[in-house]
């Protein structure tokens, strides 16, 4: 588990940020309803009752592999923007990672998205 | 999906890797989510972290371990849920419920967040795999380990029972445990509720309610039975609502309906002194509002109601037109039909919502017993009569209106509606040559509401007896310029009306001698009328007319106003003081019945008798003596001497009624045959007589044989002619 990145995400009522470090963690800063929004499984994570939803304080954390903190950073990216960036849209290998990540978060408008350029 | 999927595994290769390293990765991450759902179990879910747990679930689906995820997730949860059995079933008495609640809250919240957690698996695998989705696993884990439970199961059903029970009998129970509890039963699907609720719940309440209806009704008249079976009726509904499924509602309404009033509708409608007779006797509106209600939620309920009622309403009905007491009565008579016709449309219109089902049975009714009675045309013409003779005086128009609509509600129901048109032009033609009639336009608004109701050639023969009345007054308008232009005033003034013929119902042969001072001036008239019409003929209806006279008696002067009969017997004594019956039958050549009336009514009517008879007696006798009465007093001026006229027909004069009505048939069935089959050239018997029957429906209800004479005869004179292969068919000949 040595290479999986600390992503953290501090909720709150406006913006969201807040970062700790393993090997290389960073931070983003984003709006829970945003995410809320794009996926799925935040939505579910803020809401469900358990540990996440109750400290507001408290970042959020998500662990994930190195190439998936990228395109995590991506949909976060798309949860802003609706819109995935050109390079990954040139890029069928990038689209696959990026599906894969949105899939796990259950972000249906990306993995549409996604299916169609493919 | 399809198109990503190889790419996907591919990118999850380096996983692999180490996950193959790590063989009791999969046990391990397992453990870690047994752990989590025993502690959302135990209420220790905040402590828990989603992000750990969403992507453990995560992992394991991922890496081919759906299967052992989801078979662990079963075993936990029924683990758990046994359990929770075991200390629903330890809660005692009334703390059971409570009990059962309150772990199925809890179980809902667990089942959500398990859910949550095991999303990922839910989306993927389970779809894949055609398994039952988690969250429905978990209410199905309940309905088995709990609901069924062999030993929860019956002792939930007695306690749901019994609350309801008690809450029938009186007692106040917990109805927000109550609808809790049934909403559970409605969440586990709704199979389970159906299966293990409401069908002993809608057994136990049909049992409920036979005992009750049996001791209700042993106990109490039909409108209090009524009064309760609304009332359970309505509680009934309040408890779906409150904690029953809306869906229950129809079927539980049906079989509280089907014990309380299905099951004993005839008895109740045939309760004496109280049932559905007794009520519409009464006028109770509101009972029979309540019943209407009642009944009509069940199937052959408002049936049941309308065929009493139309029983009722016919036997009343037939009781009242062939009461022989009431026919001496004719208005009489006619009045208690509208006031009966009145009470029902009103109460059909405030208890059974002016249901159009009880309006028909009403009019079949009324169509039924008013045709019983085969004076009913009569009796309304002499109703019509007495309200435009004297009943209207005073009334506004919108009430003459409204008397006369009724009257044409009644016309409508009889069948025989020539007959009526006969008797109403004998009433009519009275009424207007004695000048009696009360208001013209009264008269001219029933007439116009016969024609809409029945044609122009029904009424035709009406609107000309009034357009012979208009030109009668032009006519004697002008003869009595004329009579003052010629100087000939006379101290007998002569009024005239001229009929046509056609359209008076007149008499023939009604003679009688006029005086010769009266002669005189008819023949004066007489010329008068012939010199500017030309080629008609005049004969006087002198049974008809009426006179004003003035007579000095010893200590009075009266004005006497009577008809031409009586002014003609009175002349006579002009001459004499006493005349014997034969004598004045020879001098007036009035015929013997209208004679021995006119008598009568001036010798032998308290207060009018003008003349005096010999001997004294009631009735006139041939071998009477008439003296003039010279002691006659009388406070008015003015006295009008009707004729004692049964106003009613006699029995020798109806039939003579009737006999012209059937003369007068015949001619309309020959023409109405004649119609049909100039337009149809062929046509059987049946379907003649049917053809001709609907024709003449607005008018009579023609007799098949009569219908079969008329056809013969038009055969004899060439009209029609028999079919040469068929005998029952008829041909038209041009």
């Amino acid at each position: 588990n040595e290479q999986f990145v600390d992503l953290e995400m501090q909720s709150g009522e406006g913006r969201a940020e807040g970062s700790s470090r393993h090997a290389w963690s960073y931070d983003i800063p984003v709006n829970s309803l945003m995410v809320a929004g794009i996926s799925q499984c935040f939505r579910t994570m803020l809401t469900s009752g358990l540990h996440e939803s109750k400290s507001k304080e408290e970042p959020v954390e998500v662990t994930l592999s190195p190439q998936e903190a990228h395109y995590f950073d991506i949909l976060i990216h798309f949860a802003y923007t609706h819109r995935i960036p050109q390079e990954v849209w040139a890029d069928k290998e990038a689209l696959c990672w990026l599906l894969t990540v949105a899939d796990r978060f259950e972000a249906p408008a990306c993995i549409h998205k996604c299916v169609k350029a493919l | 999906m399809s198109a990503s999927k190889p790419k996907k595994s591919f990118k999850i290769e380096p996983f692999k890797h180490k996950v193959e390293m790590d063989p009791d990765y999969a046990n391990n991450t397992w453990k870690v989510l047994e752990d989590a759902i025993h502690e959302i179990y135990n209420h220790n879910a905040s402590g828990l972290s989603f992000e750990e747990l969403y992507r453990s679930a995560y992992n394991m689906v991922l890496h081919k371990y759906g299967n052992k995820l989801y078979e662990g997730l079963t075993t936990t949860m029924t683990n758990q849920l046994q359990k929770v059995a075991g200390q629903i079933d330890a809660a005692q008495g009334d703390t059971f419920l409570e009990e059962l609640n309150l772990k199925w809250l809890d179980h809902n919240k667990s089942l959500q967040m398990i859910r949550d957690i095991l999303m990922y698996m839910d989306r993927t695998y389970v779809t894949n795999q055609n398994k039952v989705p988690v969250h429905e696993l978990g209410l199905n884990l309940w309905r088995d380990a709990i609901v069924r439970n062999g030993r929860i199961r019956d002792r939930l059903l007695k306690t749901l029972l019994d609350l309801v029970h008690k809450e029938r009998t009186g007692e106040v129970i917990n109805r927000g445990l109550m609808r809790n509890v049934t909403k559970m039963f409605v969440d586990l699907g709704q199979t389970v509720y159906l299966e293990d609720f409401e069908k002993p719940f809608l057994d136990a309440t049909a049992d409920f309610y036979k005992a009750e209806a049996q001791q209700f009704i042993s106990t109490s008249d039909c409108t209090d039975y009524l009064r309760k079976a609304e009332k359970r009726l309505n509680e009934e509904i309040e408890r779906v609502a409150h904690y029953l499924d809306q869906k229950t509602e129809s079927k539980l309404t049906t079989v509280v309906e089907r014990e309380m009033i299905g099951n004993h509708m005839k008895l109740l409608v045939e309760m004496e002194n109280s049932g559905l007779v007794s009520m519409l006797t009464n006028d109770k509106y509101e009972d029979l509002a309540r019943m209407y209600n009642l009944f009509r939620r069940v199937p052959t309920g408002l049936q049941t109601v309308r065929d009493l009622m139309t029983s009722h309403l016919r036997e009343t009905g037939k009781q009242l037109v062939t009461d022989p007491e009431r026919q001496r009565d004719p208005v009489e008579f006619v009045q208690r039909l509208l006031d009966e016709k009145d009470k029902y449309d009103r109460l059909i219109a405030q208890s059974f919502g002016n249901d159009k089902t009880f309006q028909n049975a009403l009019n079949s009714s009324f169509e039924f017993f008013i045709n019983l009675n085969t004076r009913s045309p009569e009796f309304i013409s002499l109703f019509v009569d007495d309200k435009l003779k004297k009943g209207l005086k005073g009334v506004s128009e919108e009430d003459v209106e409204g008397v006369l609509d009724k009257v044409m509600m009644l016309f409508r129901y009889l069948q025989e509606k020539d007959v009526f048109e006969k008797y109403y032009k004998q009433h009519l033609a009275k009424r207007l040559l004695s000048g009696r009639t009360v208001s013209d336009d009264a008269e001219r608004s029933l007439i116009v509401k016969l024609k809409t109701e029945c044609g122009y050639q029904f009424t035709s023969k009406l609107e000309g007896m009034f357009t012979d009345m208009k030109t009668s007054k032009d006519t004697m308008a002008a003869f009595q310029q004329k009579m003052v232009e010629e100087g000939n005033d006379s101290d007998i003034s002569l009024q005239v009306q001229v009929l046509t013929t056609g359209s008076w119902p007149t008499q023939p042969g009604a003679k009688a001698t006029l005086p010769p001072e009266i002669l005189e001036q008819c023949d004066k008239f007489k010329n008068f009328y012939l010199s500017t019409h030309t080629g008609r003929r005049l004969s006087w209806q002198t049974n008809m007319g009426t006179a004003d006279l003035r007579a000095t008696f010893a200590h009075s002067r009266h004005e006497l106003n009577v008809s031409t009969y009586q002014m003609c017997i009175l002349l006579l004594f002009n001459n004499a003081d006493a005349l014997s019956y034969q004598e004045i039958q020879a001098a007036t050549e009035i015929p013997v019945a209208d004679l021995k009336r006119n008598l009568q009514s001036l010798a032998c009517v308290k207060g009018r008798n003008v003349l005096r008879k010999e001997p004294v007696g009631k009735d006139v006798d041939e071998d009477d003596v008439f003296h003039f009465n010279d002691k006659f007093t009388n406070k008015l001026h003015k006295i009008k001497i009707g004729t004692v006229s049964a106003q009613k027909e006699s029995e020798p004069e109806k039939q003579e009624t009737r006999q012209k009505v059937e003369e007068d048939r015949k001619p309309q069935i020959e023409a109405a045959i004649v119609r049909i089959m100039k337009s149809r050239r062929l046509l059987d018997h049946n379907n003649i007589i049917s053809e001709v029957t609907k024709q003449l429906q607005s008018r009579f209800l023609p007799n098949p044989a009569v219908i079969k004479k008329r056809i013969e005869s038009l055969i004899e004179r060439e009209f029609l002619e028999r079919d040469k292969n068929d005998r029952r068919l008829y041909r038209y000949l041009a």
